[in-house]
């Protein structure tokens, strides 16, 4: 039986989304994605063959989506600084990272 | 029990002090074998907010229904200068810099918050186990799961630990382990309460809502928190609740009930568990009810339809989860290995993150990615549509419909761990009310004996969109005395 996905396609998909796997995990990744796939084939006989506009909000009626105007909200000096507290390397108001720049 | 509650703290009964005191000892006894929350708060600072109530009382100033009141809050939503760890260990270290929408509407009512509640990690999972600080167990049998993702909220009030809690609900993470633990949880219409800095797990999925042992409570809460946030633009202009607690009547003599017979039908559901179901329907068309069967034909593509959208706006929600401005760095850490920036990304989310919220990751990113997305996401976003049509036609005919809320009672620890695909098999009944985005609630329809254990058994009602208050009534009516 082909699979659903291989190894290799979860190792590039894993590069896509910045996560790393050593050999066993990636193999057992494999074997879980497979199966996960193969259920969700079931969907493609599903018939969508009608035009059918997506719209979440359908369902709002009488009601109406909220929107907001376009200005200029601030945080506040308070949330600011509990904000720059998290960063995990924090210089003055800047957050350092490393260099995306290989050294020579 | 919150209006009990009320009474006391207004007539000088007891006092609020004394109330949370008495809520934090039963923490302090049970919370060791339950493992309910992730941090408890210190028992001064929470006597003192709630001395500043009494002091209130004795001078005879009038305070609100909620007043005083103790809750727990799952760890995914933010309360200002606290932790917020969404059960991960890379967000052991995060506080909140702002109270999410939720908590600001049960700040300015008067409620206390006694902690944070476990679960699994950033809301993923249906069984509590994936938390980075361990799992939650079932009080009724701690060898079983509480069931999740909302796992420390439901067993904390299940045990009595807090009157009420909230939790949220992707995919049933509050009707689940309600169902699981025999207490009530509720997910409202999607758009009816706000998620401002709550973390998102999948956009347009999400809804937070209460948990507590009886209906009333789940209203008086809901109404408390419900209504439109202009920093939330997927709430609804007009979806605050400002209705009476006395309207929660639930006649149901005349109101007809959808009975949707591939429920009942389907593999694996647990025969005890069907039949605790059907007894209540029976119960219901006794007290006047009409009973009408109903079909769902697309009720068979919900699960994968599901997995498949949230997987994909997980990757998508998850990829700020990268250890740069908030969360666990690698490259803080000794020995660190990143050389360059794009290591960091991928050591620091390789370890700070548990097996099932990379696997969504994975899935996610496969689905969105190029030569994928039109056969998968696309395709499911379309099916999704179809399944809200079913509804639409369904609630044509009937008020509400009854469902098992699992198809089976809460499983052991361990059981599904090493099976993916079986854990979500878990969420068959709940995930339809999220995909169609229609309000859904969990209520206990009674006990099965499993190897000399009492296990409780939910079933849901799930309404008409904006219905909420409605099926809240209905709710109370299907309480078992």
């Amino acid at each position: 039986m082909t699979k659903n996905i291989t190894k290799e396609e979860v190792e590039y998909t894993a590069e896509l989304a910045r996560l790393e796997f050593s050999d066993e995990e990636l193999n057992k990744l494999a074997g879980n994605l497979d199966d996960i796939l193969g259920y969700f084939k079931d969907l493609g006989e599903a018939d969508t063959s009608r035009d059918i506009r997506i719209n979440h909000y359908d369902f709002i009626g009488e009601k109406k989506n909220h929107f907001r105007e376009d200005t200029l909200e601030t945080i506040g000096d308070e949330v600011e600084e509990a904000i720059k507290n998290n960063f995990p390397f924090r210089q003055g108001d800047l957050l350092a990272v490393k260099s995306v720049l290989k050294k020579k | 029990m919150i209006k009990e509650l009320h009474k006391k703290i207004k007539s000088g009964e007891k006092t609020s002090e004394e109330i949370c005191q008495e809520y934090l000892k039963i923490i302090d006894n049970k919370n060791a074998e339950l493992n309910a929350f992730i941090e408890v708060y210190n028992q001064e600072d929470v006597l003192a907010q709630a001395r500043k109530v009494d002091e209130k009382v004795k001078k005879g100033e009038k305070i609100k229904l909620l007043e005083g009141i103790p809750c727990a809050l799952k760890d995914i939503i933010n309360l200002q200068g606290k932790k917020t760890t969404a059960g991960s260990k890379m967000m052991q270290d995060y506080i909140a810099p702002e109270d999410a929408e939720v908590v600001r509407r049960l700040k300015k009512e008067g409620v206390i918050f006694l902690g944070k509640t476990n679960m699994d990690e950033f809301a993923m999972g249906a069984s509590g186990e994936n938390s980075a600080f361990g799992s939650t167990k079932n009080p009724h049998d701690t060898t079983r799961v509480p069931g999740g993702s909302s796992s420390g909220s439901v067993v904390a009030v299940a045990s009595g630990m807090v009157p009420f809690a909230l939790g949220t609900d992707t995919g049933g993470s509050i009707r689940q382990p309600s169902g699981f633990c025999g207490v009530v949880g509720m997910k409202p219409t999607y758009g009816r309460v706000s998620r401002r800095n709550v973390f998102p797990m999948a956009t347009s999925y999400d809804q937070v809502g209460p948990i507590a042992e009886k209906v009333e409570d789940v209203a008086i809460i809901l109404r408390a928190i419900a209504g439109e946030d202009k920093q939330d633009n997927t709430t609804v202009v007009g979806s605050n609740l400002n209705n009476k607690l006395e309207e929660l009547t639930g006649d149901l003599k005349g109101i007809k009930i959808g009975y949707v017979k591939e429920f009942f039908e389907k593999e694996g559901l647990d025969e005890d568990v069907r039949d605790l179901v059907k007894e209540r329907i029976d119960w219901a068309e006794k007290q006047g009810a009409e009973i009408k069967e109903i079909e769902l034909p697309n009720f068979k593509y919900s699960l994968a339809t599901y997995y498949l959208m949230i997987t994909s706006e997980v990757s998508s929600n998850m990829a700020r989860i990268d250890g740069m401005r908030f969360g666990f760095n690698e490259a803080g850490k000794e020995n660190s290995e990143s050389k360059n920036l794009l290591d960091v990304y991928k050591k620091s989310r390789s370890i700070g993150l548990g097996e099932e919220v990379k696997r969504r990751i994975i899935l996610g990113t496969y689905a969105l990615s190029a030569g994928y997305y039109d056969a998968y996401y696309k395709k499911a976003q379309a099916v999704r549509e179809l399944i809200k049509d079913d509804l639409r036609k369904a609630f044509e005919k009937v008020d509400f419909i009854i469902a098992p809320t699992s198809p089976t009672p809460a499983f052991k620890l361990g059981d599904k761990t090493e099976d993916p695909l079986a854990m979500y098999l878990a969420d068959i009944y709940t995930v339809t009310a999220n995909v169609a985005m229609v309000p859904a609630i969990a209520v206990p329809a009674g006990k099965v004996k499993r190897e000399r254990k009492e296990l409780p058994v939910g079933m849901q009602l799930l309404g008409k969109w904006w219905d909420d208050w409605k099926l809240l009534g209905w709710a109370k009516r299907f309480e078992i005395k």
